[in-house]
């Protein structure tokens, strides 16, 4: 037998400890591999349904086709025992409405999150079955979960009162019938700012979507993070359609927005209500449903008066401006998929959908809710009235909509270069 | 088979005994970093999803597409590319940050492990006690510090370094840097500690006993010997710092700061998966290179100190 020293020697203690340490320590940097890891699920869409995707426009409205192998439930089956299993984004209903629902209902309600509208078709792709209910699909995603067959159509026979409640101004070009969704909040996408520190009045501006471009707000400009809201900022600004698909003229919005995130400084986030306590803008692209949380987020001393909306097609200037609305759908294969279409009835009931916009701030497509309703019951003051989207205001915007994907990838790729990631 | 312990009235173990050791850290290692980044090759060089744009690994090497990897590796050497400005600022972040880590930490770590003494461990617990916290919160916590009207706007006002509040959170490298450096010095701090303690203090006794002064000790025999800290402190440190994102988010979260882990981040939350996950791999070989270089270090000074 060779002397110990002779042997081959193993990694000794100390030299095992240390280079555990740092192979320790350096797992954190590893997070973005495992992260890389999360969108590898396999597809679980239908491949063929590309050659006949179909983009809806107003101009183009689609009735999405319904297979064979998808169709709806059968009418007149009882609600399942639940649990009733929700995808959708972050507190976008109130726990106290689903509460009420599973307590009427005998049922327990599961809440799943998601960011993104990305992550949210990533995610059916792979594991769609595991939902009941989508809260919320955006109008740019209905059109391929329905054509991929990852959502199934809606039975309308139990959906009485969604159906006699809807307001009648919600375009259904997107989803003719409505055979595969129902609205579920519309919004306006306009320009919210602090008239405390910003002395002009920008809803007055000729063009408003200037404001994001002037010197005076460096550093205190936000955007929506998003390829499509930010890219949107940018064909709006010069009277582009928000879906653009010309390669030109995207390079040409792709100029002035890099000209913009150098000069400006811009910041792309979500969160505007929650950074009022922190006083980070004074500009910040944002949603109308997003100013009603405004009220509940004010750091001492600042009044909900100091915060002002416009949304440019009812400046002065009239701009294009964007105006849309979320939907709800029911995943193919769900396991309650009766449950998920009573709970989208239950929001549909004036008396929970008015409850859940008291919490939730994002105006249901409720025929019997209107600015009246809202400030009366004490659900909104008075001066937050300009984010109530009336009738009249849904054919004066455009709203945005499936992209052919090459051009989807496109945008994409503009909101990297112009963020840089960030 | 059995074999008989080396020491003398030692114990037989089975042959497969000790190796069977370290069988949890391979099967970690292999469910947790070999699998996973096979998964992320698999997405580099796999398909995306005709309408969904959602990745489709392809797990068959044979059947791998190169082209979305070729393409940031030649955006990675196009001049103006954002790969390529996202990389050469992490550098510099990372250099500046690492560089700043161990100007501030060493002597810490010098002060604790020679001068501290008795309240060695006081001290210790208390530099670590913050870190308790999660890194998050510590972040969200500097968000309200370095607001317009925050603490630290408030403090460099009254002592007239500013005349008004600066925006420390507009986009400035200055922030992201400091973020970092904030987030990673204890990990520099103790493996300095580490060294600078268990150093042999008969060589700096005998370096003063030959009539070196203070200084010329430190820098002949203090510092020379505790090189394998630093290393492994500069190590420890700028790994981690290469792949953040998440400081760059809350501290500034603008283009013009925007990291290599950012623009990973970005893609695979996207249609680019492919090139995040390309990103990633480009990554891996980057950090590869001074990991080895450690190793190969820390053999050649073990090798150095059996002789």
């Amino acid at each position: 037998m060779a002397h110990p020293k002779d042997r081959p020697r193993p990694i000794d203690r100390r030299a095992f400890l240390q280079r555990a340490a740092a192979a320790g320590i350096a797992l954190p940097s590893m997070a973005t591999i495992l992260a890389a890891c999360g969108d590898s699920g396999s597809s679980g869409g239908d491949a063929s349904a590309s050659a006949a995707l179909q983009l809806a426009r107003p101009d183009n409205p689609v009735t999405l086709p319904i297979s064979a192998d998808n169709p709806a439930i059968a009418d007149g089956l009882d609600p399942e025992s639940g649990p009733l299993k929700i995808f959708g984004y972050n507190d976008y209903i109130w726990k106290k409405v689903l509460n009420g629902f599973g307590e009427q209902y005998g049922v327990d309600v599961e809440y799943t999150v998601f960011d993104t509208p990305d992550e949210m078709v990533s995610k059916m792709q792979s594991n769609g079955a595991d939902f009941d209910a989508v809260v919320t699909v955006t109008l740019e995603n209905i059109g391929k979960l329905a054509q991929g067959n990852l959502i199934q159509p809606l039975n309308k026979t139990y959906l009485t009162t969604a159906t006699d409640q809807l307001s009648p101004g919600i375009p259904d070009f997107y989803d003719v019938g409505r055979q595969y969704s129902m609205p579920y909040v519309i919004f306006t996408t306009g320009i919210a700012w602090r008239n405390d520190e910003v002395s002009e009045d920008i809803a007055a501006l000729d063009n408003p979507w200037d404001v994001f471009w002037d010197p005076k707000y460096k550093g205190q400009a936000h955007l929506l993070n998003g390829s499509r809201d930010t890219l949107a900022v940018g064909l709006l600004r010069k009277g582009y359609d928000p879906n653009e698909s010309d390669q030109t003229i995207l390079d040409q919005v792709k100029q002035d927005l890099l000209a913009g995130a150098d000069e400006m400084g811009w910041k792309y986030d979500h969160v505007d209500y929650t950074e009022l306590s922190t006083n980070l803008w004074q500009v910040h692209n944002t949603w109308s449903g997003q100013m009603a949380y405004y009220q509940y987020y004010l750091p001492k001393g600042l009044d909900i008066t100091a915060l002002s909306y416009a949304w440019p097609p009812q400046g002065q200037g009239g701009q294009k401006g964007l105006i849309s609305h979320d939907l709800f759908a029911i995943p193919k294969g769900a396991a309650s998929p009766v449950l998920a279409h009573t709970l989208i009835d239950y929001l549909y009931d004036p008396k929970n959908a008015i409850a859940n916009y008291s919490y939730e701030g994002y105006q249901p497509t409720v025929k019997s809710f209107n600015e009246d309703v809202a400030v009366s019951d004490g659900f909104l003051p008075e001066s937050l009235t300009y984010t109530i989207v009336t009738e009249d205001m849904v054919p004066m915007g455009v709203s945005e909509l499936e992209l052919e994907p090459a051009i989807n990838q496109l945008y994409q790729q503009i909101y990297q270069e112009v963020t840089g990631g960030a | 088979m059995a074999r008989k312990d080396d020491q003398p009235g030692g114990v037989w173990y089975p042959r497969w005994f000790w190796p069977s050791f370290a069988a949890p850290a391979t099967i970690w290692l292999l469910l947790f970093f070999v699998l996973p980044f096979y998964v992320v090759l698999s997405v580099a060089f796999g398909r995306l999803d005709p309408i969904f744009l959602t990745a489709e690994p392809v797990y068959n090497p044979v059947r791998w597409d190169t082209t979305p990897f070729r393409g940031v590796v030649t955006r990675l050497f196009t001049a103006g590319s954002i790969e390529q400005e996202t990389l050469v600022r992490t550098l510099v972040y990372v250099g500046i940050a690492t560089a700043a880590c161990l100007l501030i930490g060493y002597p810490v770590a010098y002060f604790v492990a020679r001068h501290a003494k008795r309240t060695k461990t006081w001290l210790l617990v208390a530099f670590i006690a913050p870190f308790w916290i999660s890194y998050m919160m510590r972040m969200f916590a500097w968000v309200n510090l370095l607001q317009e009207d925050g603490y630290v706007n408030r403090f460099l006002e009254a002592i007239g370094v500013i005349d008004h509040p600066e925006q420390w959170l507009s986009g400035r490298a200055s922030t992201v840097v400091f973020g970092l450096i904030y987030g990673y010095i204890p990990f520099m701090i103790l493996p300095l500690f580490g060294t600078l303690d268990r150093m042999d203090r008969s060589m700096i006794e005998a370096a003063r006993d030959l009539g070196a002064g203070q200084v010329k000790t430190f820098f002949r025999v203090t510092l020379p010997l505790s090189k394998q800290g630093i290393l492994a402190g500069c190590i420890i440190v700028a790994l981690p710092m290469f792949g953040d994102y998440f400081t760059q988010t809350l501290l500034s979260s603008t283009r013009n700061t925007a990291m290599f882990g950012n623009l990973i981040v970005s893609s695979i939350q996207s249609s680019l998966v492919n090139t995040g996950a390309a990103l990633v791999v480009v990554m891996v070989v980057l950090l590869i290179v001074p990991m080895l270089y450690y190793l190969r270090s820390t053999n050649v000074a073990r090798e150095l100190a059996e002789r």
